[in-house]
């Protein structure tokens, strides 16, 4: 496949780097008992794209993604946003965490906790409240803005997290393994709801990380495949899937299969899964 | 029906109450407790009454408590910013630790007389006496509250890009609140402790004074009045701090620490 | 996978070692020279004229009569005496709440009938008591082991019935299905596994058994510490006032520090179990 279908769906987008990791390494520990947690790692992600990151467990996806959120430092290697490098959270970037529980403020409802994103930008309480509000619709919440996060179910709490994500109106919205932790359904549901909120938005980047192969064809236009530690980037695959996906029907498409065999093969180490 | 219940729940405990009163009653009547020394119940509610009615409570009542409000306060306020730099700056925390840890087993009591000296036997002895012994709790369940912080919460607030105080403020500071309340909640008695403690030795004032200048003065009936009104004060302050919690605090309940 | 654990460490620096300065004043060891530093500022500012007062002697001179305090004499005796009314009141106090306590989580309509008493009672503040209790009680020992008593019972007593609430019914499965006697099971059971929660509230009790016991001192006088440093206090004393605050100091310190090394003897089950 020479053009990716999702570019050319998503009409008008350049196909540029936004966002580039050149080098990047992770060593942890210090004197002796050194552990190589990413080994080199160079990708670049499209202005537009939805690009996922899958490996084995402990491979490092989530170091990863923090060292692209400048919340974790490199040991070698830079990390570029739109040219500039990175060295602490740049704005225009947010990440969502694994642990939406814990990342969601349990001192403020949920209108807050949305608002929170806007407090740097906007100083009227009452606008902030407005803009909180229709981000909350946007997740399907706004009967829930008196509601305190720990009074939602799970699936609750990640659409609060990423309605406040989105209320930040980033460039790129980095995603650790957001759904790992919903039920089966919950997170069919959620899937959609991200998917939506990136058509909508023709700028939006996302890098989405999960061990979830499935999820990771189902919603991605590139797929980078780490290898175990210390890892490196195996392989990148073009999806080339039709968009707009549907939760069903997308899962039958034979590309799909394809995908979902082979990158099975290749996370199982199994050389005749490779077609 | 909740409140039928709750009265039925209330019955037994209002009872003993008012069946301990009236033995008290009887027998400082049969001549079993000494009047002297225990005037009957009925004498205390009607000196507690002439006290009330001729207006004498209002001055003390509210130079006791606002003498408490103030060194509470206060070491609330001291105790919980000191916490927050000694929990999030660990050269902070190096310079000050080892002179907190030194004086903390200190009987905070023994250091009204040096204030005395220093202070004199006003309020300025009596504030810093109340903060000197209410702030230690404060300070070190602030530190510990703030190095259980999640690092997740602290990370959430730099994606989001708040600077270093912002996240103090805005994150570190309510995350920390369960384990300030637990110190705030132990600093209320010790409060209202070193409040009533240091009127009676500066003798200058208040309901503390009262009780012990008028056991001096042999005004038994008048003594326990006076108890009454600050043990009042006492069962007030604590079912205000409760509320508070309960109305500034909503979700405490869920991250409750004792 | 050390994910949000990465999160929070710091800049990857500080690997090369530089020596000297650092490591004199770095660390725990600032704190130690700043206790120093304030401490020879109250010798200077009491040696140079500053600072003139009877009240402000240098803490050379506190030294001093820490040493003599501790050769015998009146402060050996008032912080012995002292320490005798702490350990009584804190031994009637605790036994009588613990008991008090493990009876009250066995009966609901126990509870509800002396509940509201307690809560009435516990908010009072101490010093408060010390005026009726010296008519009945006088001004010795009586009195003040009793307000000592009164001060620890109400923590202890608070943390025994919540910890025994919160396994009552493991308590009552285990009597039903060995059929073992009450007071054995009461013995055997509920005591042993509400203990961490006792020693929770005989944690908190000791700073209050020494501050009641010196606010008792103070107020009632006669004997002890307390009133020992109250007549420095009035006599101009400083050094011996300061000395035998230093000494208190130490005492609680002390008593901290062996209540904390015997919990943590008795109460390995617990924290390993966590």
């Amino acid at each position: 496949m020479i053009q990716s279908a999702a570019a050319t769906i998503r009409a008008g987008k350049t196909s540029d780097a936004l966002l580039s990791l050149e080098g990047v390494s992770k060593h942890y520990g210090m004197r002796g008992g050194e552990t190589v947690a990413l080994a080199s790692i160079d990708l670049e992600i499209r202005r537009g794209e939805f690009m996922t990151i899958i490996g084995p467990s402990g491979c490092g996806k989530s170091t990863l993604l923090q060292i692209a959120a400048g919340l974790v430092l490199p040991s070698a290697g830079t990390v570029r946003l739109d040219g500039h490098i990175v060295t602490g959270p740049p704005p225009g970037m947010v990440y969502l965490f694994q642990q939406y529980t814990k990342s969601l403020f349990p001192w403020r409802n949920v209108r807050a906790n949305v608002a929170f994103a806007l407090e740097r930008k906007e100083s009227n309480r009452g606008r902030r409240n407005e803009a909180a509000q229709s981000f909350l619709a946007m997740v399907g919440l706004e009967d829930f803005a008196d509601h305190y996060p720990w009074q939602l179910s799970g699936g609750m709490q990640q659409r609060v997290a990423i309605a406040r994500a989105l209320a930040a109106s980033p460039t790129v919205l980095l995603m650790d393994e957001p759904f790992s932790s919903v039920d089966a359904l919950t997170r069919m549901e959620l899937q959609a709801l991200v998917l939506e909120v990136w058509r909508k938005r023709d700028d939006l980047t996302i890098v989405f990380v999960t061990h979830d192969v499935e999820e990771a064809v189902y919603l991605s236009d590139r797929i980078a495949v780490l290898s175990r530690r210390p890892s490196t980037i195996e392989r990148i695959i073009d999806t080339g899937l039709p968009r707009p996906r549907h939760p069903i029907e997308t899962r039958d498409n034979p590309i799909f299969l394809r995908h979902r065999h082979e990158l099975l093969g290749t996370l199982l180490g199994r050389a005749d899964a490779h077609p | 029906m909740p409140i039928l219940r709750k009265f039925v729940d209330l019955l037994p405990g209002v009872a003993f109450i008012a069946a301990v009163i009236l033995i008290l009653q009887q027998c400082v009547e049969a001549g079993v407790i000494n009047r002297a020394l225990f005037p009957p119940p009925s004498v205390i509610a009607s000196t507690l009454w002439e006290l009330i009615a001729g207006g004498e409570v209002m001055g003390p009542l509210g130079a006791t408590i606002t003498l408490f409000a103030a060194g509470y306060v206060l070491a609330a306020i001291v105790g919980i910013l000191l916490g927050l730099a000694m929990g999030t700056n660990q050269r902070v925390n190096d310079l000050l630790d080892p002179l907190i840890e030194s004086i903390r087993p200190l009987p905070k009591a023994a250091l009204i007389p040096v204030l005395m000296l220093f202070l004199g036997l006003g309020t300025t002895m009596k504030v810093t006496a109340i903060v000197l012994a209410s702030f230690f709790p404060i300070v070190i369940n602030t530190i510990q509250g703030v190095r259980g912080v999640d690092p997740v919460l602290v990370a959430t607030g730099r994606t989001f890009g708040l600077s270093r105080l912002a996240i103090t403020f805005k994150i570190i500071l309510p995350a920390s609140i369960p384990y300030l309340l637990a110190g705030m909640r132990v600093a209320l008695g010790l409060a209202l402790l070193m409040t009533i403690l240091s009127e009676m030795l500066a003798g200058t004032g208040g309901l503390g004074f009262l009780v012990l200048e008028n056991q001096r003065a042999f005004h038994i009936r008048q003594m326990y009045a006076w108890l009454v009104i600050l043990a009042v004060v006492g069962v007030a302050i604590n079912a205000a701090m409760v509320a508070a919690e309960r109305r500034f605090v909503p979700w405490l309940d869920k991250y409750r620490v004792n | 996978m050390p994910a949000v654990a990465s999160v929070t460490e710091g800049k990857a620096g500080g690997r090369l070692r530089r020596p000297a300065l650092r490591d004199i004043i770095g660390g725990k060891r600032l704190g130690f020279w700043f206790i120093v530093a304030l401490l020879l500022l109250w010798e200077l500012s009491a040696r140079s004229g500053l600072v003139v007062s009877a009240n402000w002697p240098p803490v050379s001179l506190t030294a001093v009569a820490v040493v003599h305090g501790l050769a015998g004499g009146d402060l050996l005796a008032a912080l012995s005496g002292t320490l005798y009314r702490v350990a009584a009141g804190y031994v009637v106090g605790s036994a009588s709440a613990v008991i008090l306590g493990l009876l009250l989580s066995t009966s609901a309509l126990a509870r509800r009938t002396l509940e509201p008493t307690i809560e009435l009672l516990r908010p009072l503040p101490i010093p408060a008591l010390i005026p009726p209790l010296v008519l009945f009680l006088g001004l010795d020992d009586p009195m003040k082991i009793t307000v000592v008593a009164f001060t620890v019972f109400f923590p202890v007593f608070v943390n025994t019935l919540q910890g025994a609430m919160s396994i009552e019914s493991t308590f009552r499965a285990v009597a039903a299905t060995f059929g073992t006697p009450w007071f054995a099971t009461m013995r055997g059971v509920l005591l042993p596994a509400t203990v961490p929660y006792i020693f929770a509230g005989l944690r908190v009790s000791i700073g209050l058994a020494f501050v009641s016991a010196v606010a008792a001192e103070m107020v009632a006088g006669a004997s002890g510490v307390g009133y020992y440093i109250t007549s420095m206090q009035y006599a101009g004393r400083g050094a011996d006032m300061f000395a035998a605050m230093f000494l208190l100091g130490l005492s609680g310190y002390a008593v901290n520090a062996g209540f904390v090394a015997i919990e943590r003897r008795l109460l390995f089950w617990y924290h390993s179990a966590k």
